[in-house]
């Protein structure tokens, strides 16, 4: 098959890891006889410094009318100077909004010999395997937010929204996942 | 709704928590997690806390799905204090590649090849340097990628033949 995706390696180490990355998939995709099609475009204070938009509409074009997109990452303190709706960071949430992502997967694992890198005792921490699913398009990073009332005295509102449909197509996610694994859901 | 939901995975078995209970057992007791569900800033904290429980922040890969098109990153920042000396951890990223080939391209067999060469390449002894204990050597970010490619060709190369 065609394997379709676009690469946005963006700031620091961004770049190089994209790079190596890339490697690995391309010796996949020859060894199992695949076609790879690999589109880079800028994301993060890369594109701001060359058009002044973390998020240009041609990278999200690209973006959209591939099989997948691999970010490096995005972000530095280069980049603090830019006001927060120009920074990187926005730029990623931009992109999220744009792809409809709703569902960020988080495995935590450690694996055998691995065991030190754990702040915990290795007794404790061994056989970990976690996978979390996180809702990422609701909630409170969403929600309305408002300020009223005098300086000294301002009071200020976030919420956290979630509808049914909202929690059922996560949910769906998880349990599919849970039942290609342990079986087990939290 | 969760809820009702289980009631279309009857293999799955669900249990509920509290957030600062999950807090709490995710530092006591990780290896009896299996899946966690949850919302969006409750999500944002476990999941940093998950990364720092098993240590390894380099290696972590993550996914956002559902949408369109599914974005593949690993969870380290853009590191801008170590960026092009060649020592950043690519490993994050590489695995991130095999959760993109499992989730958005459905090639199950390719991305567990991805892994499992990922594995044996760390079982083999090699680190990056942010793996890497005191005193131990480590290897670049294009050596780790080398490695880990390497592996995948004598892999399937043992299939083959």
């Amino acid at each position: 098959m065609l394997i379709d995706i676009t690469t946005l390696p963006g700031d620091g180490i961004g770049p190089e890891v994209t790079e190596q990355a890339v490697r690995v998939l391309r010796s996949v995709a020859d060894g199992f006889g695949h076609k790879l099609r690999v589109t880079e475009k800028n994301a993060g204070g890369a594109a701001l410094v060359a058009s002044n938009d973390p998020l240009p509409q041609d990278t999200v074009d690209a973006c959209l009318s591939s099989g997948a997109v691999l970010l490096g990452a995005v972000g530095g303190p280069a980049f603090d100077k830019y006001p927060a709706k120009l920074r990187p960071e926005a730029g990623l949430l931009r992109l999220r909004k744009a792809l409809g992502v709703f569902a960020n997967l988080r495995p935590a694992l450690c694996l055998p010999g691995l065991e030190n890198l754990s702040p915990l005792r290795p007794e404790i921490v061994r056989g970990t395997d976690v996978m979390i699913v996180r809702e990422l398009l609701g909630g409170i990073y969403f929600g309305e937010r408002s300020t009223q009332g005098d300086p000294g005295k301002r009071r200020a509102v976030d919420t956290m929204a979630y509808s049914e449909p909202e929690i059922e197509r996560i949910a769906r996610v998880a349990f599919q996942l849970a039942g290609g694994r342990r079986k087990k859901l939290l | 709704m969760v809820t009702r939901v289980a009631a279309d995975f009857p293999d799955v078995g669900l249990s509920h928590m509290y957030v600062d209970s999950a807090a709490m057992a995710l530092v006591s007791r990780p290896a009896e997690f299996d899946v966690i569900l949850t919302e969006n800033m409750f999500g944002d904290i476990l999941s940093d806390q998950a990364g720092a429980v098993v240590g390894s922040l380099g290696l972590l890969p993550s996914a956002s799905i559902g949408g369109k098109v599914g974005l593949y990153e690993p969870i380290h920042g853009s590191a801008p204090d170590i960026a092009g000396q060649g020592i950043a951890n690519p490993l994050g990223t590489i695995l991130s590649v095999a959760m993109m080939l499992r989730h958005s391209f459905k090639l199950d067999e390719e991305a567990a090849a991805i892994e499992t060469a990922v594995r044996e390449v760390l079982a083999a002894g090699h680190r990056t340097r942010d793996l890497a204990a005191k005193g131990q050597n480590s290897v670049s970010t294009s050596e780790m990628g080398n490695l880990v490619t390497q592996q995948i060709r004598v892999r399937l190369q043992t299939v083959a033949h």
